[in-house]
C-alpha cells in the first residue's frame, strides 16, 4: 500500500516508527522535573527562603521564644527573688543585667517579661484570629442584610477608643476577678498576672478582631463567587461546610499575616500599658512595666531602662520583619 | 494630714513624651511656661520664683482641704489668728495679741487694726466665727471638723444636736474675737495656725461656697499674698498682696507654683534651673542627690500597714503581730526608701513631746519590739512561734493575703511581702488601685491589708492616737477596744499635761497588744531646695512656707 502524497495543509504528522518507542530513562526525569507537584506550603517556603531579613527575624524570634521560654529555668534566680546585699547593682558577672533596688537579677526579670510578652502577643492574635475569621467570613458569606448589619456593628465597635475602654475595663473588672481568684476557682493561675492582664485579653476578644474581620470578609467575598464554592453548594453543602472546608482555608494566607502582624501590635500595647501601671500586677514582671519601673531611677541607673527597652525592639521589630516576609511568600499578589 | 500621692500613670508617659519631644526638637527653647522671666531674677515685676510643691490640688478652700501640698497655697493666701514664725514659734498673725483666762477655758484674741482683706475691705472679727462654723457645720462635711473639737459645743454641732451658731466662739466687736474651750487643750494655739482654722468672707463664700475658690476674683484672703492665676494643670500664680499688714517684709513680688505630679519631672525641672524648690524626688536618685541640693528633714509622720481586723485570717491578734515582726524595718529604710526615715517601733512618731517639752513620746513609751538590726533573726523566730500558737505553722494553712496600694509604693511592698513569704511561708499579693479610689476601699474596709501613712496635724500625739477609737472616721482597720475608747476618751477630756500624756503612753500599750496596724517607718521630708533660695522655712507638719524667702546672685 503506497501512502498519500502530503498536502502541505494537511493536518497528518509524519510518523516514523521510532516515535512509537518507550521513552528512555532520562527522558522520563526530564519531564516529571518540568512539572513537579509544588504545593502552597513549599513554595511560600521557598519564597521565604530567598527573604533574608525575614529569615534572620525568624531565627531571633526563635532566639527570643527560648530566651523567655528557657531562659527562666537556667537562671540560679527567680524573678521575684530578692538577693540581699546583691542591690543595685551595675551589670556584672553574678548579674549579667544589673538588678534592681531589692535585688532582683534584671536578667532574670527581663526574661519574665519576655514570656509575659509573648504569651499576650500569640494569645491575643489568637482569641482575634477565631473571632475575627469567623464573623467575617460568616457576613461575608450570608451577604445582604445580614452583612449590611454585622459589618455596621464592626464599624461601631472600630470607632471606640480602646485604650480608654482598657482602662475602663480593667477597673470594672478587677473586683469581680479578683473574688474569682479568692474563690480559689481554675483561674488562680492567671492571679500572677493580675487582672490588668486579663483586662487586655477580653478587650481583645471584644474590640481588636474587627480588622481581622472586615479583612476576611472582603477575602470571602471574593472568593464566593468562584465555581467551586457554587459547586458545592450545588451538592448540599451548607453555610458551616462552606465556612469551615471551603472559605476558610482558601483564605488561610490572609490569616496567617494578618494574625502573624497582630502579634507585635499586641506586645507593644501591652508593654505601653504596662507603662502605665495598668498592665501586670507587682511583683510579676513584664516588658512594660520595667521599663516603667526603671524611670524612676533613670538618671542613677539608666542600664535597668536598656534592657528591656531593647527587648521590646527586637522581639518587635522581628515579629514585624518577620510578618512582612511572611506577607510577600504567601500572598505575592499583595506584595508592593 | 494624707500625704500626697504621685499618680504615676499618665503623668509618666507624659514625661517621657516631652522628654522625647524635647530630644527630638534639639534644645530648642526653654520650657518655661511662665511671664518670661527665668526665676529668681529681678525684674521690672520684682522678684519672681518659680517651685513646685505638688501637683494640682484638689481644692484650695481652707475648710475642705486635707492635703499637706494643698495648705502651701492656703498659708500663703490665708493668715490665722496665729501664724509660725522662721524659727518655728507659734506667734501671733492676725490676732495682734491674745489673752487666756486663769482655768485656760476663754481665749480673747485681739485682730490688728491694720488686718485688711486683700481686696482692701477692713477686715472684722466675724471672719473666724464664720471659718469655724462653717468648720463644724455637719453640710460643710470637712474632713478636718474634729480640729476644733475641744472648742465648746463642737461636738454636739457635728453630731447635728445642736445649731452651729452655738459654737463656743463670739466676735466682741468689729476687732475681738472671743473662743470659749470645752475643755482646757495646751495646743489650742498651734491649731489657731492650722489652715482649716483660717479666717473666710463670709460674703463670698456663702454666696460661691463651691467655685469661690476658683477664680481670682473671688479668692479673697488675710495672707501675704493673693492668687493670680490658676491654670489647671500647670500652675498657681501668686502675687504680693499690697494689703497685707505686714507687706514690707514679704520676700518675693510673685511665686510661680509648678504643679506637678511627677517625680521624675520635678527633679529634672530643679536640675534645669526651671523651679528652685521641689517637694519630692524618686528614691532611686536620692543617692545622687545628696549634697545636690537634698534636704533630708524630720517630720512627724508614721508610715504604716493597716490590717482590716475585721478579717477572718487577720482576727487573731498572734498572726498579726507575727506579720509584724517578720518585717525587716532596717531593710525597708535603708534599701527601699532610703531617705533618712527611721524604722519604726512604735506608731506615734519621733518629734512629738512628752510631759517634758525637752524629751519625746517616743524616748518615753514602751517599744513594741526590737529594731535593732542584732534583733531581727530573734523577732523573725518569735513571728514563727507566734504564727504556730495561731494554728499557722510555717503559714501552713493559712490563705494568700492580698496587700493593697496605691501606684508609686510598690516596692515597699515587694520587700514586705517577700520577707513574708520567706520567714512566714505566707503567700501574699499586691494589688493597686488608683489614690481616689484606693483611699474609698481603705475607709470603706473593703481590704485586707492595706498601706497607711499618717501625719501630725499639730504637735501632740493624740493626733494619732485618735485614730483609732471605735468607729472613728480615720479607724480604717474597724479596729475596736472598750479601754483604749476609755483611755482616748480620758485623755480629751483632761487638761493636765502630765495626765494626759500618761493615758496617751497607756493608750499605745493597748494599741501594741492589739497591733492593728504594722508600723514601718517615721516619715522624713524630702525635698530639693536650690542654694540660691534663702530664706524659705517648713512646718514640722511639712507646710513650706515661701513669704520670706530671697534669692541669692
Amino acid at each position: 500500500m503506497k501512502l498519500q502524497k502530503n498536502n502541505l495543509l494537511s493536518m497528518q504528522i509524519k510518523l516514523s516508527p521510532e516515535d512509537f518507542e518507550p521513552a528512555t530513562k532520562q527522558e522520563q526525569e526530564d519531564l516529571n522535573k518540568l512539572t513537579a507537584n509544588t504545593s502552597y506550603w513549599k513554595d511560600a517556603w521557598r519564597r521565604l527562603k530567598q527573604n533574608k531579613i525575614a529569615m534572620i527575624s525568624l531565627v531571633v524570634i526563635i532566639l527570643f521564644i527560648i530566651f523567655a521560654f528557657v531562659g527562666p529555668s537556667l537562671s540560679p534566680y527567680t524573678y521575684d527573688q530578692q538577693v540581699r546585699g546583691d542591690e543595685n547593682m551595675a551589670p556584672n558577672l553574678k548579674h549579667l543585667f544589673g538588678t534592681d533596688q531589692l535585688g532582683r537579677d534584671l536578667l532574670t526579670r527581663v526574661m519574665v517579661g519576655s514570656r509575659i510578652s509573648i504569651i499576650i502577643g500569640v494569645g491575643s492574635a489568637l482569641i482575634v484570629l477565631i473571632i475575627g475569621s469567623l464573623y467575617g467570613s460568616i457576613a461575608g458569606l450570608l451577604g445582604g442584610v445580614t452583612d449590611n448589619i454585622m459589618m455596621r456593628i464592626v464599624e461601631i465597635i472600630y470607632s471606640v477608643p480602646d485604650i480608654l475602654i482598657i482602662i475602663l475595663l480593667q477597673i470594672v473588672i478587677k473586683e469581680p476577678l479578683q473574688k474569682a481568684f479568692d474563690s480559689g476557682s481554675a483561674l488562680g493561675w492567671l492571679q500572677k498576672l493580675g487582672p490588668g492582664i486579663v483586662a487586655i485579653f477580653i478587650v481583645y476578644g471584644l474590640l481588636y478582631w474587627v480588622g481581622m474581620a472586615r479583612i476576611v470578609r472582603g477575602q470571602v467575598l471574593q472568593l464566593k463567587q468562584m465555581e467551586y464554592i457554587n459547586a458545592a453548594s450545588a451538592l448540599g453543602a451548607n453555610n458551616k461546610r462552606l465556612i469551615l472546608k471551603h472559605l476558610l482555608p482558601n483564605c488561610i494566607g490572609t490569616l496567617i499575616i494578618t494574625t502573624m502582624l497582630q502579634i507585635p501590635s499586641a506586645i507593644f500595647t501591652e508593654s505601653f500599658l504596662s507603662f502605665l501601671g495598668l498592665g501586670v500586677s507587682v511583683p510579676m514582671a513584664s516588658l512594660g512595666s520595667l521599663a516603667s519601673e526603671a524611670l524612676n531611677g533613670v538618671q542613677s541607673y539608666p542600664y535597668r531602662l536598656l534592657f528591656p527597652a531593647i527587648a521590646i525592639s527586637i522581639i518587635i521589630l522581628a515579629f514585624n520583619l518577620f510578618g512582612d516576609g511572611l506577607r510577600d511568600a504567601l500572598d505575592p499578589k499583595m506584595k508592593k | 494630714m494624707k500625704k500626697s500621692v504621685t499618680r504615676k500613670s499618665l503623668v509618666m508617659l507624659l514625661a517621657l513624651t516631652m522628654l522625647v519631644t524635647t530630644a527630638l526638637t534639639g534644645c530648642g527653647k526653654k520650657a518655661t511656661n511662665n511671664t518670661g522671666n527665668q526665676t529668681g531674677n529681678d525684674t521690672a515685676d520684682g522678684l519672681v520664683i518659680d517651685v513646685s510643691v505638688g501637683p494640682e490640688p484638689e481644692t484650695i478652700d481652707p475648710t475642705i482641704n486635707t492635703t499637706v501640698d494643698g495648705a502651701a497655697y492656703i498659708n500663703h493666701a490665708f493668715e490665722g489668728l496665729m501664724k509660725l514664725d522662721p524659727e518655728g514659734n507659734i506667734v501671733e498673725g492676725t490676732a495682734e495679741s491674745y489673752e487666756v483666762s486663769e482655768d485656760g477655758l476663754v481665749y480673747t484674741f485681739k485682730i490688728r487694726d491694720n488686718a485688711k482683706w486683700s481686696d482692701g475691705t477692713p477686715f472684722t472679727a466675724d471672719a473666724f466665727v464664720y471659718a469655724w462654723q462653717r468648720l463644724v457645720d455637719p453640710a460643710t462635711a470637712s474632713q478636718y471638723n474634729y480640729i476644733i473639737d475641744m472648742v465648746k459645743n463642737a461636738n454636739e454641732i457635728m453630731a447635728g444636736e445642736m445649731d452651729k451658731s452655738e459654737l463656743g466662739i463670739k466676735a466682741l466687736d468689729e476687732k475681738t474675737v472671743e473662743v470659749t474651750l470645752a475643755v482646757a487643750t495646751p495646743y489650742f494655739l498651734e491649731i489657731c495656725a492650722f489652715p482649716a482654722t483660717f479666717p473666710l468672707r463670709e460674703d463670698i463664700v456663702s454666696a460661691n461656697p463651691d467655685t469661690w475658690i476658683q477664680d481670682a476674683s473671688t479668692y479673697i484672703g488675710n495672707g501675704p499674698y493673693i492668687l493670680d492665676t490658676w491654670d489647671h494643670q500647670s500652675m498657681i500664680v501668686m502675687k504680693k498682696n499690697p494689703n497685707y499688714y505686714g507687706v514690707e517684709k514679704v520676700g518675693p513680688d510673685t511665686i510661680n507654683f509648678h504643679l506637678m505630679e511627677d517625680k521624675n519631672t520635678i527633679l529634672a525641672s530643679f536640675e534645669n534651673g526651671e523651679i528652685l524648690f521641689g517637694d519630692d524626688l524618686p528614691s532611686e536618685e536620692i543617692e545622687r542627690m545628696t549634697d545636690k541640693g537634698l534636704y533630708i528633714q524630720g517630720q512627724l509622720g508614721t508610715y504604716f500597714l493597716c490590717l482590716n481586723v475585721e478579717n477572718e485570717a487577720l482576727k487573731d491578734a498572734n498572726v498579726r503581730k507575727a506579720l509584724t515582726l517578720a518585717i525587716d524595718r532596717n531593710y525597708i529604710v535603708n534599701s527601699v526608701t532610703k531617705g533618712g526615715q527611721q524604722p519604726a517601733d512604735t506608731f506615734v512618731p519621733t518629734g512629738l513631746s512628752d510631759v517634758e517639752t525637752t524629751t519625746e513620746f517616743h524616748e518615753v513609751s514602751n517599744k513594741w519590739y526590737s529594731v535593732d538590726p542584732a534583733d531581727y533573726e530573734a523577732n523573725v523566730k518569735e513571728a514563727k512561734k507566734l504564727l504556730a500558737d495561731a494554728g499557722y505553722a510555717d503559714g501552713k494553712g493559712f490563705p494568700t493575703v492580698e496587700l493593697m496600694i496605691n501606684p508609686g509604693h510598690e516596692s515597699i511592698a515587694e520587700a514586705v511581702i517577700y520577707m513574708w513569704q520567706q520567714e512566714l511561708g505566707i503567700n501574699a499579693t499586691i494589688s493597686s488601685q488608683d489614690w481616689a479610689v484606693f483611699s474609698d476601699t481603705r475607709s470603706s474596709g473593703d481590704y485586707q491589708i492595706a498601706r497607711h501613712g499618717w501625719l501630725a496635724d499639730y504637735n501632740d500625739p493624740i493626733s494619732f492616737l485618735d485614730m483609732w477609737v471605735t468607729g472613728g472616721g480615720n479607724n480604717d482597720a474597724k479596729y475596736s477596744n472598750t479601754e483604749y475608747d476609755k483611755l482616748i476618751k480620758q485623755v480629751k477630756a483632761s487638761s493636765d499635761r502630765k495626765e494626759r500624756i500618761d493615758l496617751m503612753h497607756q493608750a499605745e500599750d493597748v494599741l501594741a497588744k492589739d497591733m492593728p496596724i504594722i508600723p514601718l517607718y517615721f516619715y522624713t521630708d524630702l525635698y530639693l531646695k536650690s542654694d540660691k533660695l534663702e530664706g524659705f522655712y517648713t512646718s514640722p507638719l511639712g507646710f513650706k512656707f515661701f513669704s520670706n524667702v530671697s534669692v541669692a546672685e
